[in-house]
């Protein structure tokens, strides 16, 4: 990347947690901003950001939930933000952002979706992989940081991207992936021995896709999290 | 708007990079931390040269995790990237730690949670 390079594409991991609002919040609240969420969800897609869909994270995290952005560049990404900072997402949402600009050659050019990654293998719920990691006081940071790759590159676990986060955030690097059922203990394995043998500084996360949110206590039954077949 | 995009912008992007020594700092000699300090600045001074605004430093020893914080504004993400890749080839993160945060300036900063709240204030 150069000083006039073209903007980098961008990635972006939310976890969140709900607020007392959301517990309290009267029906036509519920309904009147969450269909706001889905208009601001709409706007993202047409400024090109992808999303992975979203991932319940309860089970491996303080989090109640997970999801993944690749955007074009930075400002689709705060426009959209902002879009959601109106339609009153946070307000029932206390949120942990992170973002980063793409490592050159870390992923394929378009992300592969929970759709594809379910056709592919046959998932009933594929796993969303957020891993972080610092690694750049390594004198093998490069040899480190391939192999950490390379597991997130094998077979049954899709790489979504790769990107530097230090701009936003006190962790390095982070990746999402998406990884077959069946394959997640063995990619867990091979993280934690790369972490062990080159001494890697490294957090994961790991999230099951989901198709309704979960508001308050309650299923959104009566629609999809992201109202819309095209991105799932 | 844009320095987020690809051409320079009129909003610029702050950033507020809090940062401390790791332990290995104490332990180098006289020679080679100055060394590192001026090929650090350097990088610096070709960021500046490409629009970067070093506002201020700042002792946060006594409230913070980290030691000092610097605020910067950016008239390009890439700016801030490329220094960040050449402070990490000069070995800036073996021997510093940091934590950051970045945003775009806005002139309304209540805006879109007075809208949230008006809207919320419609539905109820």
């Amino acid at each position: 990347m150069t000083m006039q390079g073209v903007a980098a594409s961008i990635g972006f991991v939310a976890l969140w947690n709900k607020t007392d609002a959301e517990y309290r919040a009267s029906a036509s609240d519920e309904w009147a901003t969450t269909a706001r969420i889905q208009g601001a969800f709409k706007a993202s897609r047409e400024r090109g950001n992808v999303s992975a869909g979203l991932f319940a994270s309860r089970l491996g995290s303080p989090y109640a939930y997970m999801t993944f952005w690749h955007c074009p560049d930075a400002l689709s990404l705060v426009d959209s933000i902002a879009d959601l900072e109106r339609a009153g997402d946070f307000k029932f949402a206390d949120s942990y952002h992170v973002f980063g600009a793409r490592i050159s050659g870390s992923c394929s050019t378009v992300m592969r979706v929970p759709g594809d990654a379910r056709a592919d293998h046959g998932l009933v719920a594929p796993t969303g992989l957020f891993v972080q990691w610092n690694v750049s006081a390594r004198p093998d940071r490069a040899a480190a940081e391939y192999e950490v790759l390379e597991v997130l590159a094998t077979d049954g676990c899709e790489l979504a991207g790769a990107y530097d986060s230090r701009l936003s955030s006190s962790w390095e690097r982070f990746a999402f992936a998406i990884a077959a059922e069946a394959s997640l203990e063995q990619v867990m394995n091979d993280l934690r021995r790369v972490a062990d043998r080159r001494g890697v500084v490294m957090r994961t996360l790991v999230g099951q896709l989901d198709r309704n949110y979960r508001f308050a206590s309650h299923i959104q039954g009566e629609r999809p999290w992201l109202d819309s077949d095209e991105n799932r | 708007m844009a320095g987020f995009g690809r051409e320079p912008m009129t909003d610029p992007i702050g950033w507020i990079n809090h940062w401390r020594p790791k332990d290995a700092w104490y332990y180098l000699a006289t020679p080679e931390r100055r060394n590192l300090q001026v090929t650090w600045e350097d990088i610096r001074h070709v960021a500046r040269a490409d629009g970067a605004r070093l506002l201020g430093q700042y002792e946060s020893r006594a409230n913070s995790p980290f030691a000092r914080f610097s605020i910067w504004e950016f008239t390009r993400l890439s700016t801030l990237t490329a220094m960040l890749a050449a402070l990490e080839d000069a070995e800036y993160y073996r021997y510093f730690v940091e934590d950051n945060v970045l945003g775009r300036r806005t002139s309304e900063p209540y805006a879109n949670y007075d809208e949230a709240a008006r809207l919320t204030e419609e539905s109820a």
